[in-house]
């Protein structure tokens, strides 16, 4: 009998603790770009996820743990029948990730109609949270598009003294949302936007957009991201802009994904956004130390995506004893936590639409050594979507679009 | 009018980066009426090829000559190996080197992963310089250098060496050259392993610019498709003129029309091509 009750010892200490626990395995179902252009913030946003699994050893909130993966191609239509896949035949009770936001955008109606509690976990979209938010999301990273871009308007204009400024910006929702939050805010308080460009996604070479920027404006206002931001910043500097005319821009221009690829033509330069990895505080730099040990390269904006929407979720169901089964509990545990420190980023919580409330940073690209940084060298506490304008008129407006604000001072 | 210059120059030198693809694309055409496809994979792994060993030996010259070289033995193996083997049926000539870039594309994600990567150039060609109000990169100067140069001589092989007697013979009519001694199958294979170098010149001069990431190996096969359309397959007069007109209606239409930049470029191919099916140079 006794090798027996050595070989349950053994199978009790090799089996994961889930097994041991009352409640059966909770499955997270994650949906995002894991093959093409999208596949390096996918895999950054997956990591996050995987990296708070480690650290919590698979338990969240006295349940086992389980994250079904499946990749959207960055398409929606795939993403849909992803996560219909999901909830119907791997019967997932919780779903996050989300990159694309016309993927989140699609998903909208089947996640009311299943009650499918949905972290957003990147999905920047801004109606996602305002005008057409789903009953059963919540979006816990990045927030809306234009919520680093309002802020960064108003500081422009009393901080940096900008006065005039031409923007050029991806022909997308992402483009069209971030400089129109810019452009408001900016306009509300006397600055001029004297041209307002849009390059086609994927555009190979800007020099005809940088040809036509006015040489006298008081800076670029630049929302040109993803891969194609490498070869904007080079051509900026090529054509001799650099050191004339400073960009501004979201930080997914200079974000940790890129920034290993980019050089001297980078430095300087001011972008805003709700995370850098160079963020000194006790929580940020131990996430940098754990995912840099395991990953062996520095988070994105993206990994600590992934690890603040995994790190909501545990404490959501902390609150509720595990338990999901109990939709609108559930959502109300979301609605209502307030992570003060333990998020990478800063401290967090969600507004009356389930959308974050985060700190924006403003951060200078700087050489450290042999490599680039974000240094943050101005903080915007508890941002919300609607950055000083009461929510209710800010949603009696349009959602912001390639002509909302229109361009009144356009030359 | 600093403006038009400054549009007129880049419109050059991407248009002399463009003549790299479609000079290549335009030979293999020629000797072997083959559309190749997978013409942008050796733009793409040429690029990729051209990062990795620059970061490794930090010689701007090595990576050019390990990209072009490595392209030349793909070229001569997919030609060898495969697409001599099919004769002149244009089905599944242009199915397999289909084949061949969804699979040299999926190859180099797996590889390198789907980070774009930018390759950094040597300090003598980083900067610019001013012409009167004009600011030229001296990175596009040396590429239209470049790709001027490489136009001429190419013009020189064709038209006053033996060589390209031979190449001549063999694209007016394969089986008399045949009969007349010329190696027209050894010389199908030079042609297209040369083409296939100087796609992967293409993508190591165009990466410092233009980057080099996932897809980049479709986007420049549709321009260089428009090139050789425009000018007409098979014609190296035409491939540059074509080359010339892409690069700068693509800079101009983006600055002018930029809602309307496709239309601009890719409109007056379809005119071209409902006026004169074989190109401006084209031979009827």
């Amino acid at each position: 009998m006794r090798w027996l009750v050595v070989l349950g010892t053994i199978l009790a200490l090799a089996l994961p603790p889930a097994y041991g626990a009352g409640m059966p395995l909770l499955k997270v179902g994650f949906i995002g770009p894991l093959t093409g252009v999208f596949a390096p913030t996918g895999r950054d946003l997956l990591d996050g996820i995987n990296l708070y699994m480690e650290q919590t050893r698979q338990r969240w909130g006295e349940r086992g743990v389980v994250v079904i993966v499946e990749d959207d191609t960055f398409s929606p239509a795939v993403a849909l029948t992803k996560v219909r896949k999901l909830v119907e035949s791997d019967r997932v009770e919780l779903l996050t990730g989300f990159i694309n936001s016309a993927a989140a955008y699609a998903m909208r109606e089947y996640i009311d109609s299943k009650s499918a509690p949905t972290v957003i976990a990147v999905a920047g979209g801004d109606d996602l949270t305002q005008r057409l938010r789903a009953k059963f999301s919540v979006r816990t990273g990045w927030g809306a598009s234009s919520q680093t871009a309002q802020p960064l308007g108003d500081y422009a204009y009393r901080v940096l003294s900008y006065r005039r400024v031409a923007t050029i910006a991806d022909d997308f929702a992402f483009g069209h949302e971030w400089v129109g939050g810019f452009q408001r805010m900016f306009e509300d308080i006397g600055g001029r936007v004297v041209q307002k460009q849009w390059a086609p996604l994927g555009t190979a070479d800007f020099t005809p957009f940088l040809a036509r920027i006015p040489r006298d404006v008081d800076a670029v206002v630049a929302a040109v991201v993803g891969p194609i931001a490498l070869r904007f910043i080079r051509q900026y500097a090529d054509l001799g802009l650099r050191g004339r005319i400073p960009i501004i821009g979201p930080g997914h221009m200079t974000d940790e994904i890129n920034l290993p690829q980019m050089g001297e033509e980078t430095v300087g330069m001011l972008t805003v956004l709700h995370y850098s990895a160079a963020l000194q505080t006790p929580a940020n730099r131990k996430f940098v130390e754990a995912h840099t040990r395991r990953f062996n390269r520095l988070p994105s904006a993206y990994s600590e995506a992934g690890y603040t929407a995994a790190l909501w979720m545990d404490r959501a169901l902390q609150r509720t004893g595990g338990r999901v089964t109990d939709k609108d509990a559930f959502m109300k545990a979301m609605a209502a936590l307030v992570i003060a420190a333990d998020a990478p980023r800063g401290p967090v919580r969600l507004d009356a639409l389930g959308n974050v409330v985060q700190n924006v940073y403003l951060r200078r690209v700087d050489r450290t050594g042999t490599t680039l940084q974000n240094t943050v060298i101005h903080t915007f506490p508890t941002v919300s979507q609607f950055w000083t304008v009461d929510p209710e008129v800010f949603l009696r407006g349009p959602v912001y679009s390639r002509d909302n604000p229109r361009c009144r001072f356009c030359e | 009018m600093t403006f038009w210059a400054t549009l007129s120059i880049n419109g050059i030198a991407f248009g002399m980066l463009l003549f790299l693809l479609g000079s290549g694309l335009s030979l293999i055409f020629g000797v072997m009426r083959i559309v190749n496809l997978a013409h942008g994979s050796y733009y793409l792994l040429g690029a990729y090829l051209g990062v990795a060993i620059m970061r490794a030996t930090g010689s701007f010259g090595l990576a050019i000559l390990g990209a072009m070289g490595s392209m030349f033995v793909l070229g001569t193996l997919m030609q060898r190996g495969f697409l001599m083997r099919l004769g002149t049926n244009v089905l599944p000539q242009v199915l397999l080197t289909m084949g061949f870039l969804l699979i040299l594309a999926d190859l180099s994600l797996w590889i390198w992963g789907g980070n774009p990567q930018i390759l950094p150039i040597p300090p003598a060609l980083h900067g610019s310089f001013a012409v009167g109000e004009v600011i030229v990169p001296v990175y596009r100067g040396f590429v239209t250098a470049i790709g001027g140069g490489l136009a001429l001589a190419l013009w020189l092989v064709l038209e006053r060496t033996r060589l390209g007697a031979q190449v001549r013979a063999a694209v007016d009519d394969p089986e008399i050259a045949q009969a007349m001694g010329i190696n027209v199958p050894a010389l199908a294979t030079v042609m297209f392993a040369l083409g296939a170098a100087l796609a992967g010149l293409g993508g190591v001069l165009g990466s410092p610019f233009l980057g080099v990431y996932p897809g980049a190996d479709l986007d420049v096969l549709t321009l260089a498709f428009a090139v050789v359309i425009i000018g007409g397959l098979g014609s190296l007069p035409g491939t540059l003129a074509g080359s010339l007109f892409v690069g700068l209606a693509d800079n101009l239409g983006k600055a002018l029309l930029p809602e309307l930049s496709y239309v601009t470029l890719f409109a007056p191919m379809a005119l071209i091509l409902a006026v004169r099916p074989r190109g401006l140079f084209g031979r009827t």
